[in-house]
Parts: C-alpha cells; sequence; structure tokens
C-alpha cells in the first residue's frame, strides 16, 4: 500500500468511527428529546418511566412512538439516503425463506400466549396488550438500531461474524441498557445482543431478530 | 508541530472558554433550574458548542482530515471531563431535590430522577464524542467542496511508485 493510500485508509478509518458513534449517540440524544417532548405533549407532565403511563394511548404516544420515530425511522433514513446504503442490505428483505416465515409466525403465537398469560396475572399495572404493542414497537426500534444500522456499520471494521456479534452484543448491553447493573449487562444482555444478532447474520434478516426480541421480552415481564 | 499548530486551534480554544464562561454563567442561577432547563444547560449547550468549535476547525483547519478527527475525539473527552468535574463539584443532593421542586408544575405532574451509573458517563463521552464528529465530518466536507484537492497528475502518480 503506497503512502497515499494508507494515508486515506487512516483517514476513512478514522471516519467510520465517527459515524459509528455518531449513529449510536444521535438516535439515543433524540429518543430522551422525543420522549420528554410527547410526555409534555400528551400529559402536560413529565414522564419518562413506561410503567407510571396511563392507557393504551399514552403507551402508544410517549413511549412507542418515540423509540420507533428516534431508533428506527431516523438512523435508517439517514442510512439509506445519506449513507447510500440499500435497504436489503439493512436487513429489510423483501422476500425471506418459508423457515424464516414459519419461525416468526411461531414466535408471534408464542408472545400472544405470553400476553394472554401477563392478562391473567393481577399484579401488573398496565394491560397485557399494551405491553405486548410496546414491546413489538421496542423490538422493532432496537433491532433496525443495533441489527440494522450499527451492525452494517460494524461491517466497515471486520466481517468475521464472531466478532460482528460480540461487539453488537456489548453495544447492546453496555450503551443501550447503560442504567442497568454491571453484573446483569455482562451475564444477560450481552449474550442476548450477540444471539440476536447470530439470527440476524444467520437468516440475513431482520425479521426473525425482531420477533426473538419481542418474545425475550415478553418472557421476561411474564415468567 | 508547523502543521498542527495554525490558526484554527483558536476555535477549539474559544469552545473551552465559551463552556467555561457558560458554567460559570450557570452557577449563579443553578437553584433556579428546572429538569429540562437543567438537561439543555448541562447537556445541549456544551454538545452544540463543541459541534460549532469542531465545525469552524474543520472548515478552517489546513490539517489532514485525520488530524481533525483526532482533535474532535480529544475536545469531546476535554469537554466530557470538564463536565464530569463540574457535575462532581457542583451538583449535589440538596440541588437535585431543588431541581426536582421546581419541575413538579402541578399536582398531578410526577418527575423522578436516579442517580447516574457508570454507564451514564460512557453515554455522555459518546455524545460529546459523536457531537464533536459531526462537526469536524461536516466542517471538512465544507472545506474539501470549497478547495477540491487538485486531480492528480501522471508525474505524481509515477512519484508514488
Amino acid at each position: 500500500m503506497d503512502d497515499r493510500k494508507q494515508k486515506s485508509y487512516r483517514e476513512n478509518s478514522l471516519e467510520a468511527v465517527l459515524q459509528l458513534i455518531c449513529y449510536i449517540a444521535l438516535p439515543l440524544i433524540s429518543l430522551i428529546a422525543l420522549t420528554i417532548g410527547m410526555s409534555l405533549l400528551t400529559t402536560g407532565g413529565l414522564n419518562t418511566d413506561v410503567n407510571e403511563a396511563e392507557g393504551f394511548l399514552s403507551v402508544l404516544l410517549s413511549f412507542s412512538l418515540p423509540m420507533v420515530l428516534a431508533l428506527a425511522v431516523l438512523p435508517v433514513t439517514v442510512k439509506v439516503w445519506g449513507g447510500k446504503c440499500s435497504l436489503n442490505r439493512l436487513g429489510f428483505r423483501p422476500s425471506t425463506p418459508w423457515w424464516n416465515i414459519v419461525g416468526c409466525g411461531a414466535m408471534t403465537v408464542g408472545t400472544v400466549v405470553l400476553a394472554v398469560m401477563l392478562g391473567n396475572n393481577p399484579d401488573v399495572e398496565l394491560s397485557a396488550w399494551t405491553v405486548w404493542s410496546h414491546f413489538f414497537f421496542v423490538a422493532v426500534a432496537e433491532e433496525c438500531m443495533l441489527r440494522g444500522v450499527v451492525h452494517d456499520q460494524l461491517r466497515n471494521f471486520t466481517e468475521n461474524k464472531w466478532v460482528l456479534c460480540l461487539l453488537n452484543g456489548l453495544i447492546f448491553a453496555f450503551v443501550y441498557h447503560s442504567n442497568e447493573d454491571f453484573l446483569s449487562n455482562l451475564l444477560v444482555r450481552v449474550p442476548l445482543g450477540f444471539i440476536l444478532c447470530f439470527v440476524r447474520v444467520k437468516s440475513d434478516s431482520l425479521y426473525p431478530a425482531i420477533t426473538l426480541h419481542w418474545l425475550y421480552n415478553m418472557a421476561v415481564t411474564t415468567i | 508541530m508547523k502543521k498542527f499548530m495554525n490558526k484554527s486551534l483558536i476555535f477549539l480554544g474559544a469552545g473551552v472558554v465559551v463552556l467555561l464562561v457558560e458554567l460559570l454563567i450557570l452557577n449563579s442561577s443553578l437553584w433556579q433550574l428546572n429538569v429540562l432547563t437543567y438537561l439543555l444547560t448541562v447537556g445541549i449547550i456544551p454538545a452544540i458548542v463543541l459541534f460549532v468549535s469542531l465545525l469552524l476547525y474543520g472548515m478552517t483547519a489546513k490539517s489532514s482530515a485525520k488530524l481533525t478527527y483526532v482533535m474532535a475525539i480529544l475536545l469531546a473527552l476535554v469537554f466530557s471531563g470538564i463536565m464530569l468535574a463540574y457535575c462532581s463539584a457542583v451538583v449535589t443532593p440538596e440541588l437535585m431535590d431543588t431541581i426536582l421542586a421546581n419541575s413538579v408544575t402541578s399536582e398531578n405532574t410526577q418527575v423522578s430522577m436516579t442517580t447516574a451509573t457508570a454507564g451514564d458517563n460512557i453515554q455522555s463521552i459518546l455524545m460529546y464524542t459523536a457531537f464533536a464528529g459531526l462537526g469536524a465530518m461536516v466542517g471538512n466536507r465544507i472545506r474539501r467542496k470549497k478547495n477540491p484537492t487538485p486531480v492528480a497528475t501522471p508525474r505524481d502518480e509515477y512519484d508514488n511508485e
């Protein structure tokens, strides 16, 4: 590699690191801003805790909508229009193999069963179907962000699927769930992020990872 | 060294000075803040100052893009360091209680906050690095558009071989 190429490579890799940090941090900031803004608009108060929300519409407008906008719509739009990246590359495949569809269908049925079980629990403040729909939006938002945009950005550094999955799991645990304690992040969320990324890589599609994430969230809340 | 010490560094120094002045002004009105103004003054304004500093630096620096990005990361770390030191020195539990009390506008409004964890510090460093990096990248693009790099002549190509 001659000097000019080496210099350009170093500049590009540093730019790719900064782009990765932008793709990780800026959607989080917009999520905070949108959650606060929507909470003020809909309730007149400041509520950033979903357990304190009252009713389906309040959860949808103050929590689900900001999440989808900040973590899915915004980064995917920037990546596709600004980063010249195709939706296929991000995992939004128009046609998926039959085993993907069957798997996604089975996991969706699993979430419905868990929602019915949750509905029978008198200790839960929100309605089971509010939790079910909110977790669907959470799974869509986080998967689009982490297994779509961040995963694609990480592919600038390595194509090794094990390293990709490990990095993705670390970002999922220690950046996106930074308010949780270190040990639970290390023992639960790093492996979960790793598995979700592995599913994304193996199926070459976002949909199985979305349904698996949805099923996991429902299972943790119900059981 | 000459390449490193150029006039554009003034913008980075000015960014730090603006941040310190903002914190000085903030000190006098800290007890009147509510949660929103606190987030604005401690989180958003420093990030915007950082973005503008790096944008101006990126637009005017004669150094390479790589050096601009290194400076962006360094200044982001300096800003995070200043903000962490400021918050740990000034923000006390009593102050947080007052800020929360100032935020409650009616009996129906509930405001709750949790203490920062190590992960929040990671997020603040990432946030500052993102704003600094974005400023540097946009600045570099503007500079490249204004002064496009000359197309390599065949002679240059031979020189590299």
